[in-house]
């Protein structure tokens, strides 16, 4: 459903992707972990479109969806929550619903279907605060809506970038149970996450970037039963050498 | 006794410059509206602003003739003149949309300096006459004055169209993406917007505000040779006051400008020339981010 291959993408100071390959099929859950400044969250942004792919491909259900401005690629069925929430800090939590709910609905082949009524029988919490606006919101909350605003784009592949990040452990695990939940009902979901453990409980499968390269891609059946080599890569020595730097495309917002 | 009744005569001078200052003030903000939203939604500095303006002034000097059915006639066609213009801009905006500011106002300068100057050799140098209906052109008593009844009518008009937009900007899927936007524009493109639809959606509607503007506020700012850059100029006032995106701010700022601009000359008539930017500059010195009330942060 979600394939990568030898994706590369950056910024103006550099290429920050080197030839990723991932492969996520639907109803499985594909981690991503690495520490700071690996590439996870230019990984995400450039499935996204956020960023431009300077080569490689991105195909989402078969459709080369890499060098589409983020717009089509929504379209073409990939929902984000990013990194931060970002949630509409002007809208209320109801706005953001009926904003989310596309239009474009039957343009998605395959959407399960996600209504309003459904993602707030999911998340009840946002029944609650329908008046409030974004900004008002607690994190958890802001992550919810974050959550159901991507949901109601009818994506096929779910991209989350640190969903859990900066939330207490118990509503962190309520996340964790949210996105296995989602992945069951046959949702692609690609998640980025910090913690290791974390990502070795929920996803189906756990690769890890340094220096902007998959330097291990693994069932997590694997790691669960020996964590050992994967966390002796992701806490200890780094397995791959910094690369050079060397000019890339910009971003949208750049492109003159 | 007597202070009570000095009250009133204090304030008399000052009751129809201050109703003049509401009925500029109005026209102020449904003129500056479709710049303000056109800036913070899709962060286009568009200095052609005025010009939208002006085709509805010139537009209404041309068609109206004192009847009611040429006032809408006049209305109609300023309305979708302005609007075609604005989307004109927005498709030779479009190489710099993602530009800086510079480039921005450089290109806009001069398709206001062209457009101007097809409008000036269009409808001729002089300031054309504008007739309005009959039934508007004589005056109404108001506390005590006499007051152009047309003015009167226009505040009405105006504070619909204003509550027109508000409610379209609070009640909408349009005003909520416009909302969106100001707040974060890329994720609204991850929701499957394109930004550039959102764009041509705001200048021509921006476009059709000024150009309802123009008709309508013809008989207060009139079709001249200088009505672009003045509605430009009060126009930018309005963005540095109000704030970006804001409702409320930019409402606030109008009428402030419209009273600094009325009831403040009549106040200090010997400050006139520099009374606005005065008070522009003394209100930013006070309160950096503007008149925007939090509460009208949406």
């Amino acid at each position: 459903m979600l394939y990568v291959e030898r994706l590369c993408a950056g910024y103006a100071g550099g290429i920050v992707l080197h030839e990723v390959d991932l492969r996520v099929h639907p109803g499985s859950i594909q981690a991503v972990v690495g520490r700071n400044g690996a590439g996870k969250s230019t990984l995400v942004h450039t499935i996204a479109g956020l960023v431009r792919a300077s080569s490689g491909r991105i195909e989402i259900g078969g459709v080369h969806v890499a060098g589409r401005q983020p717009h089509r690629v929504a379209q073409s069925g990939v929902g984000l929550v990013p990194q931060g929430r970002r949630v509409f800090s002007r809208l209320t939590v109801a706005e953001h619903l009926v904003l989310a709910a596309s239009p474009w609905r039957a343009a998605t082949p395959g959407g399960e279907g996600w209504t309003v009524p459904r993602i707030l029988e999911l998340l009840p919490r946002l029944a609650a605060r329908l008046r409030h606006r974004g900004c008002e919101l607690s994190g958890g909350e802001q992550q919810m809506l974050a959550i159901a605003r991507a949901l109601l784009g009818q994506p096929r592949v779910l991209l989350l970038d640190e969903p859990c990040e900066g939330l207490s452990p118990d509503l962190a695990a309520r996340v964790r149970d949210l996105i296995g939940h989602l992945a069951a009902g046959g949702l692609t979901v690609l998640l980025v996450e910090q913690q290791l453990r974390h990502a070795i409980e929920v996803a189906d499968r756990v690769a890890v970037l340094e220096y902007g390269r998959v330097v291990y891609d693994r069932p997590t059946t694997e790691a669960r039963s020996d964590p050992g080599p994967l966390e002796a890569i992701v806490g200890i020595a780094p397995t791959a050498s910094p690369p050079v730097t060397r000019s890339t495309p910009r971003l949208w917002a750049d492109t003159p | 006794m007597i202070a009570v009744a000095a009250g009133p005569n204090r304030i008399d001078p000052y009751v129809i410059p201050a109703l003049d200052g509401v009925a500029y003030g109005l026209l102020v903000f449904v003129a500056a509206a479709g710049l303000v939203f056109c800036f913070g939604v899709a962060n286009i500095l568009n200095l052609a602003h005025g010009m939208l303006y002006a085709i509805g002034g010139y537009t209404a000097a041309a068609l109206l003739d004192g009847g009611w059915a040429s006032l809408a006639l006049a209305l109609g066609v300023g309305v979708l003149a302005a609007a075609a213009a604005g989307v004109l801009l927005a498709g030779l905006l479009t190489p710099v949309a993602t530009g800086n500011h510079l480039t921005q106002a450089l290109l806009t300068f001069g398709v206001a300096l062209a457009g101007g100057s097809l409008l000036v050799a269009g409808f001729g140098p002089d300031d054309p006459q504008v007739l309005v209906p009959a039934a508007l052109d004589g005056s109404v008593a108001v506390a005590g004055h006499r007051y152009a009844a047309y003015r009167l009518v226009f505040i009405v008009v105006a504070a619909a169209l204003a509550a027109g937009l508000y409610l379209t900007v609070r009640r909408t899927r349009a005003g909520m993406l416009v909302r969106a936007a100001v707040d974060d524009p890329e994720m609204v493109a991850c929701l499957g917007v394109s930004p550039t639809r959102i764009r041509v959606g705001v200048l021509a509607a921006g476009g059709a505000l000024a150009g309802a503007a123009g008709v309508l506020g013809a008989p207060i700012i009139g079709p001249g040779a200088d009505t672009a850059d003045t509605v430009l100029l009060l126009s930018l006032v309005v963005v540095v006051l109000g704030g970006l995106g804001s409702m409320g701010g930019t409402l606030l700022a109008a009428l402030a400008i419209g009273e600094i601009q009325t009831l403040g000359v009549a106040l200090l008539p010997s400050a006139a020339p520099f009374l606005l930017f005065a008070a522009m500059a003394a209100v930013l010195a006070v309160r950096a981010r503007g008149l925007a009330p939090r509460w009208a942060a949406a």
